[in-house]
Parts: C-alpha cells; structure tokens; sequence
C-alpha cells in the first residue's frame, strides 16, 4: 500500500494520511505534488511524504514519528 | 532533465525559489527513481524475505533541508528513493546487511555505527542501480527508537536538533541515549558469542550463569533507558512551555 501524509512538524500532527493501492503508484505522486503546489499558494511549510509498507501496521512500526507522540515513543519497546 | 539542469534545479530549491514549476520539476525527477527503488523493494521482499517500508520519493521538506544544510547538490542527493529495515539486535544487522550486499555487483555500505552521525547509529546499504541510487536503512530496534525519537525532538523542538545542535541539555541526553544503544549493542554481541561458544556442548553452570547475568543486565539498562526517556518528555515540555 501507498501511504501520502501530509506531516506539520512544528505540531508533530499528521493532518492527511491518503491511502492508495499499489497500482496507484502514479496518482500518488501526483497527489503528492497537488499537496504540495497548494501549500505554496498557500505559504504553509508543511512536509508531504510519500511512503509505502505492506500495511498500515507495518508503516506505524517503522515511522513512529508521524503518528506517536514524544511522550507514546517512550513506552517500552 | 540533464545534469547541470538539475543542480540548478536545486540551487533555486536551496535559495527557497520554490515556484510551483520547480516542484512540478523536482516531482518529475523524483518520479525517475520508481524503477529503481521498485527493482530494490522487490529483490529485497522477494529474494531476502525482508518486510521493508519504502520511502518512494523524498519530501521536498526533505530535500531542501538537506540541500541548505550540506554543500551536495540535487544530483549528489543519494536518499531519494529508499526503503527501511527495521530488526531485532546487532546480529540481525549484521546477518542482513551482509546477505543485501550480496543482492546486486553495484553497492556499497555505510556503516553508521563505527562513525555515528550526531549519534544517528544504522547500516545504510546503497544500491546504484543505472546510475540511481536506493538507499536501504538497516535498523536495530533501538538504534530505530534512538532516530524516531531524534526526529521528533527535531520536529517539535528544533530542526537543528537532529544535526547535533539545539539546547545544550537535548544534545546531551540524545549523545547519553546513543552511547547506551552502543552499550546494547555490546551486550548483544557478547550474549550471542556465549551462546556460540556453548551451543554444541552443555552449557556449564558457569557459562549459564554469565548468560542469565548478561541478560539480566540488558533487561536492567533497557528499563533504565526507558525510564530516563520519560524523564526526558517531561524536561522537553518544560523547555517548550519557556520558549512559548
């Protein structure tokens, strides 16, 4: 699966996360790079990542940082 | 795109010029890497069993972070495309790292545990693939906490964090918290030596004892580490509610 989030790093927050299949590889980074020209007009400074895992598990595993808290990261692993 | 269009791409990127026409430009070139970074993901999947979580194009964020920060330009950026894996301990990461550097003839390995990176501890094992790069992070658990929790102090606090700067007592606590990892790491090398070393014979009652000892030591640190990173989120919002 394709993952696009759309991060505020200021406010640690994920504020879209668009799920696309793997056949979608195209309309993601297009939706990316739609994301990404708004914020411009738009002059936020936000961070539009592009990811893929085989779910939505295995992506909350390996990119803690977009869904977790500081506070969350500190439980026992 | 050539090349030098392409670093003067990133030289607009870098001087903040980010026109709407410079990310369509950067989102084509990123696009370039999906051939590549599909080749790697499903050797990788397929030949090593490995589950990966990918990274199919870097963030423009990303990359204008990076091109400001470091004297690269666009086309020296190797971590465009890329994809992370995250194992158990030490000899996971060895066993991995040794069997991706045998995927492909063109491929060469970092190893950010010798020469850690602001404390950043990790293999990344580097692909050139036609002449793009994919790059494969190879993580132990903690070395994995250790860069999420670096990241977030850097996304909250102060971008700067993650390159070794920001408030003295952040860095400190992120030098402290590397060295203990690199501690782990020592214990678990010296847990599977043991092992080894008795695996074909009974272990003796000394040899057991060591071992249980070892590990209650690992047990013992972990639960310490983990204590002290909750001291840590309740210093951080501390600073936080003073810079506010």
């Amino acid at each position: 699966m394709i993952f696009l989030i759309d991060y505020d790093r200021r406010h640690g927050k994920i504020i879209s996360l668009t799920r696309f299949s793997d056949s979608q590889q195209s309309e993601a980074t297009d939706a990316q790079l739609a994301i990404e020209i708004e914020h411009n007009r738009l002059g936020i400074h936000r961070e539009v990542a592009l990811l893929e895992a085989s779910s939505e598990a295995a992506l909350r595993r390996t990119h803690r940082r977009y869904f977790e808290s500081l506070a969350t990261l500190a439980e026992p692993v | 795109m050539t090349k030098t269009q392409l670093d003067k791409l990133g030289e607009r990127i870098k001087k903040g010029d980010v026109s709407n026409e410079n990310l369509t430009l950067l989102n084509e070139y990123r696009r370039t890497f999906g051939e590549a970074y599909n080749f790697i993901v499903f050797k990788v999947r397929n030949e090593l069993g490995q589950r990966t979580t990918g990274r199919r194009a870097k963030s423009t964020a990303s990359i204008t972070d990076k091109l400001r920060r470091e004297s690269v330009r666009l086309s020296q950026v190797q971590d465009i495309a890329g994809c992370r894996i995250v194992v158990s301990d030490i000899l996971e990461q060895d066993r991995v790292v040794e069997q991706l550097s045998k995927l492909t003839d063109h491929v060469s390995i970092v190893d950010r545990r010798t020469r850690p990176s602001h404390g950043y501890r990790a293999v990344h094992v580097i692909f050139n693939v036609k002449g793009q790069l994919v790059e494969v992070q190879v993580r132990t658990r903690l070395q994995h906490l250790w860069a999420e929790w670096c990241e977030k102090l850097s996304d909250i606090f102060d971008p700067n964090i993650k390159y070794g700067q920001g408030p003295d007592s952040i860095v400190r606590s992120l030098k402290a918290f590397s060295a203990a990892v690199s501690e782990f790491e020592k214990l678990e090398s010296e847990l599977a030596a043991l092992k080894e070393r008795f695996s074909t014979e009974e272990l003796l009652p000394e040899a057991r004892k060591l071992i249980t000892k070892l590990k209650n030591d690992y047990r013992r640190k972990k639960a310490n580490l983990i204590v002290s990173l909750k001291e840590e989120v309740k210093a951080v919002s501390s600073l936080r509610r003073k810079r506010k």
